[in-house]
């Protein structure tokens, strides 16, 4: 009666995403949430199933002729939906859909060209790639944003609205949007990679989940032939496998952020470091040079040195020369001067960081206190206790308000 | 050992609300405790039942088939189960657990058998 056959992990969620993608392309964007129900009726078809007969010998295949059944009796009483009507030569011809692999990775891509238009909104674009690409429900995308289901809900609603209104189609854009297009799919990717990355926000689990997520959604770009050399893609995968190798290492036990050179480097993920690297070196052998390459080479200078102290400072610091031209946020700076202080000393770097004091935008203790670092390497000592004393009131967890009160203290004693 | 059945009824459509990965889960740890209990011979069967389906009522001569599509309370699947009374039964049942995911009614009703004759 019941079958000891288990599922692959998170196969339901990897399911939902293919099969929404492959009917979205029948039903046309237009009728996107006709679709989405479906998909859904499929799956509660497949639990009220499996959960008294056990998991099917192909569970896979169980769901597409499912998915296909409900998919086509919903088309038949659509009175067939005009858009795919019109596409076919044939309009008699019998309505058969494929749930192929090429036909699946296909759709699939051109469903995160559909969900990172630039008709919908930054955040939109990023829960709808979520809860359509990724199988997240409403409520995961709020835990992961510390937001409400409510939020995450209208967001999504005016995102399918902009879809309909500006008649999006389904189909990839052509050559020259396409270039243009490919770029605002990697920043959602990549902004949705961050989202999951910061420590300060939402739950533990469901955010390492979304840095997999979006790793996973760059490499279904990396599987296409027509994508896999893209500089930016490389970079980008690259920069997310070697950043999501620190990800345990960063926080501890009490959910406190761990910077860099405190870091237990043996919770490092090797497998992952290695897949980025990986993307590096198919990078070398190009001249083209992205955001997220060089962010991704600083990334891996860390990642293979053995300790804080003995990284290629020196590689690091040209990699921010490089970067700066292209981006000169505080942030970039605020790292550049860093690298500075251990390739040249303190001194220069204390120059770069009062250059740069005014330009940070919000109040950041993390500056003060790095500054302060570098003032008691001069010693300083004066002028770093001025900077912890600002550094106090700025930081926003305990742990670092108890750090800071340490140094303080050490600091008046020197 | 006496036989029951229960009735499991489904109550809302709480299973809808939950996202794909919640219900792999549930489908999951359902799917392992009927296993169990169909290994340690307390389980002789356990069926998904269609939401709708034929009523029939009436005499002979006056039979009428009318749909069945009951919304609200259903019948959404039953256990055929083998215990040595009740109370066996109740513990397994609350032992299910579909109820982690929501509200459920699971009806438990012992086969009739009358002492001595059967």
């Amino acid at each position: 009666m019941t079958s000891t056959k288990a599922l692959a992990e998170h196969f339901f969620r990897s399911e939902y995403a293919k099969i929404v993608s492959v009917i979205t392309r029948y039903f046309g964007l237009q009728k996107m949430n006709q679709a989405e129900d479906i998909v859904q009726d499929t799956l509660m078809e497949a639990i009220n199933t499996w959960e008294f007969k056990g998991i099917p010998e192909n569970p896979q295949a169980w769901l597409y002729t499912v998915a296909k059944n409900k998919a086509i009796n919903a088309l038949k009483k659509n009175g067939y939906d005009t858009n795919y009507r019109n596409s076919l030569d044939n309009t008699s011809q019998e309505i058969d859909i494929e749930f192929s692999e090429g036909q699946i990775a296909d759709d699939q891509l051109k469903m995160m060209f559909v969900c990172c238009h630039s008709s919908i909104s930054q955040e939109a674009q990023i829960c709808l790639t979520l809860k359509t690409l990724c199988g997240l429900s409403t409520d995961e995308i709020a835990r992961a944003f510390l937001s409400s289901s409510e939020t995450i809900n209208k967001r999504l609603v005016r995102a399918r609205r902009a879809l309909r209104e500006n008649n999006i189609s389904f189909d990839f854009p052509d050559t020259k949007a396409l270039k243009e297009r490919f770029e605002t799919v990697l920043k959602t990717i990549f902004l949705l990679f961050n989202e999951g990355y910061s420590v300060s926000k939402g739950e533990k689990l469901i955010n390492y989940e979304l840095c997999l997520e979006s790793i996973r959604l760059a490499e279904l770009l990396h599987d296409h032939k027509d994508f896999q050399h893209h500089p930016s893609l490389n970079g980008l995968l690259a920069l997310m496998l070697l950043n999501a190798s620190r990800f345990d290492a960063r926080v501890d036990k009490t959910g406190q952020m761990i910077l860099l050179p405190d870091q237990d480097r043996s919770l490092w993920n090797e497998q992952l470091i290695n897949r980025g690297l990986i993307h590096l070196k198919e990078l070398s052998s190009q001249n083209v040079i992205s955001t997220y390459h060089i962010l991704a080479t600083i990334s891996a200078y860390h990642c293979i040195a053995k300790d804080y102290e003995s990284t290629d400072w020196n590689g690091i610091l040209n990699m921010y020369d490089t970067l700066i031209k292209i981006d000169s946020s505080p942030l970039v700076k605020f790292n550049r001067a860093i690298a500075i202080s251990k390739v040249d000393g303190a001194k220069p770097a204390i120059k770069e960081l009062l250059k740069l004091e005014s330009q940070i935008p919000t109040p950041y203790y993390l500056f003060q206190s790095t500054l302060a670092d570098m003032y008691i390497k001069v010693n300083n000592h004066k002028a770093a206790l001025m900077r912890l004393e600002k550094a106090l009131p700025q930081t926003n967890t305990e742990l670092e308000r108890k750090t800071i009160a340490n140094r303080i203290t050490l600091c008046k004693k020197s | 050992m006496k036989e029951f059945m229960a009735f499991i009824y489904t109550e809302g459509d709480h299973m809808t609300e939950m996202s794909p990965k919640e219900q792999q889960q549930h489908v999951e740890k359902v799917g392992a405790y009927i296993q169990e209990l169909v290994q340690e011979g307390k389980m002789k069967g356990a069926q998904p039942l269609e939401l709708s389906g034929i009523t029939i009522s009436g005499t002979k001569g006056n039979l009428h088939d009318a749909p069945f599509n009951e919304s609200k309370e259903i019948i959404g699947g039953y256990y055929h189960l083998l215990a040595n009374d009740i109370n066996e039964v109740v513990d397994l049942i609350k032992g299910d657990p579909r109820f982690e995911d929501g509200p459920w009614k699971i009806e438990i009703r012992p086969v009739r058998v009358v002492d001595g004759i059967n």
